[in-house]
């Protein structure tokens, strides 16, 4: 899209924190730029088939859109198979989770990227600190531990496999 | 007997109506932070609060950018160690805090996230050194590479997002518009700032401190 267009953007679902917070943080950066138009905006729950529905919609509505955010991969998979039934190839499709499904998207070009939440990573720490804290009494680490997102593009994806990142 | 247990009910009754109704505090709305000492988090005020110290901390930790880059001999990971902070500790990104004197080649603000590009003076390696000019800023290392704050005084990732774009907000008003970018080609600069590792072959260097010569 460069720094211009009309894009539209999927939600998840809005009764969860997260769909508020993902969005938030999209158009923390997006929102800087008055160049970019979001002309749709609708909740698709999450869900894959939700997704391509209102992704279908959306397309009818706003043919000349360039882009789509999604607030988590799945919805991204089902919007990037909408636009390639509607032969768009064009369309800049953002996911957020970094799932192998939308790997393989990015691979083949049908997603621009996602954002790999590392949540193997997460796992990992989670059970080294329980096991420290049972064994030392403490984890010797902050309460509040904050775990990076990467921006996985076609240009990363080959190190990415089942939300394990490894160069 | 029974009218004793009447007096007794009486007394209870009154004592309820009286002191528990007492316990009722009306907070009215947007004065809650007075009764919880939670106070609406409001970024703007933070970095303004925070930010003299910031420029201090981060010119007080920045490596000549000369001797960096020799020094790392093109793996710019190899000094996180030694200079680097780590984003998540001992892992993730790599945020460095750098200072040098350059020349200002190329100065581009056709896109929104807007750079020049500097020739250090004295340095004649390969990597191409930006300085980010605004008015939108790519990345966070200017928070990331602070000592003087951590995530874990913010209540959530919202807020630490904010605390960056604010930082951002102060840079742009306070060193790149006060320096006046636009005529800054040819010119000799000295600059302090900071920035995250992206490959070698390029440094997105934010500034925090402009001097034009």
């Amino acid at each position: 899209m460069g720094e211009k267009g009309k894009y539209a953007e999927l939600l998840g679902k809005e009764t969860d924190t997260n769909a508020g917070v993902r969005s938030a943080a999209f158009h923390e950066v997006i929102d800087q730029y008055d160049t970019f138009e979001m002309v749709a905006v609708q909740t698709a729950n999450w869900e894959q088939t939700q997704g391509y529905e209102k992704t279908e919609t959306i397309l009818q509505s706003n043919p000349d859109i360039t882009g789509i955010i999604c607030g988590n991969d799945t919805m991204a998979v089902g919007a990037a198979e909408a636009c390639a039934a509607a032969g768009r190839s064009d369309i800049k499709i953002i996911g957020v989770d970094g799932s192998d499904e939308a790997a393989a998207l990015i691979k083949e070009g049908k997603m621009t990227g996602t954002a790999l939440q590392q949540c193997a990573l997460i796992a990992e720490m989670a059970v080294e600190q329980a096991d420290k804290y049972l064994k030392e009494g403490s984890t010797g680490l902050p309460e509040k531990q904050l775990v990076d997102c990467l921006a996985i593009t076609a240009d990363n994806v080959d190190n990415l496999k089942a939300f394990v990142y490894k160069e | 007997m029974k009218r004793r247990m009447y007096l007794s009910v009486a007394v209870a009754l009154v004592l309820m109506a009286t002191t528990l109704t007492g316990c009722v505090k009306v907070v009215k709305i947007g004065e809650e932070g007075k009764l919880t000492g939670k106070v609406k988090f409001d970024a703007g005020e933070s970095v303004t609060e925070l930010w003299e110290s910031a420029q201090a901390n981060i010119e007080e930790k920045a490596v000549d950018l000369n001797s960096f880059l020799k020094e790392a001999n093109g793996d710019l990971k190899s000094l996180a160690d030694k200079y680097g902070k780590y984003s998540m500790g001992t892992s993730g990104s790599i945020s460095y805090a750098v200072k040098g004197t350059g020349i200002v080649e190329e100065v581009n603000q056709e896109k929104k996230a807007g750079y020049m590009v500097v020739k250090l003076v004295g340095y004649e390696g390969k990597e191409v050194i930006k300085l980010q000019i605004g008015s939108i800023y790519k990345g966070s290392s200017t928070r990331d590479v602070l000592d003087i704050i951590n995530f874990g005084d913010y209540t959530n990732q919202e807020e630490w997002a904010a605390i960056s774009k604010e930082l951002h907000t102060m840079i742009h008003t306070n060193v790149i518009t006060a320096n006046k970018p636009e005529n800054l080609i040819g010119k000799t600069i000295d600059f302090i700032g900071s920035f995250t590792e992206s490959g070698n072959d390029e440094l997105l260097i934010t500034p925090i401190k402009l001097t034009v010569k």
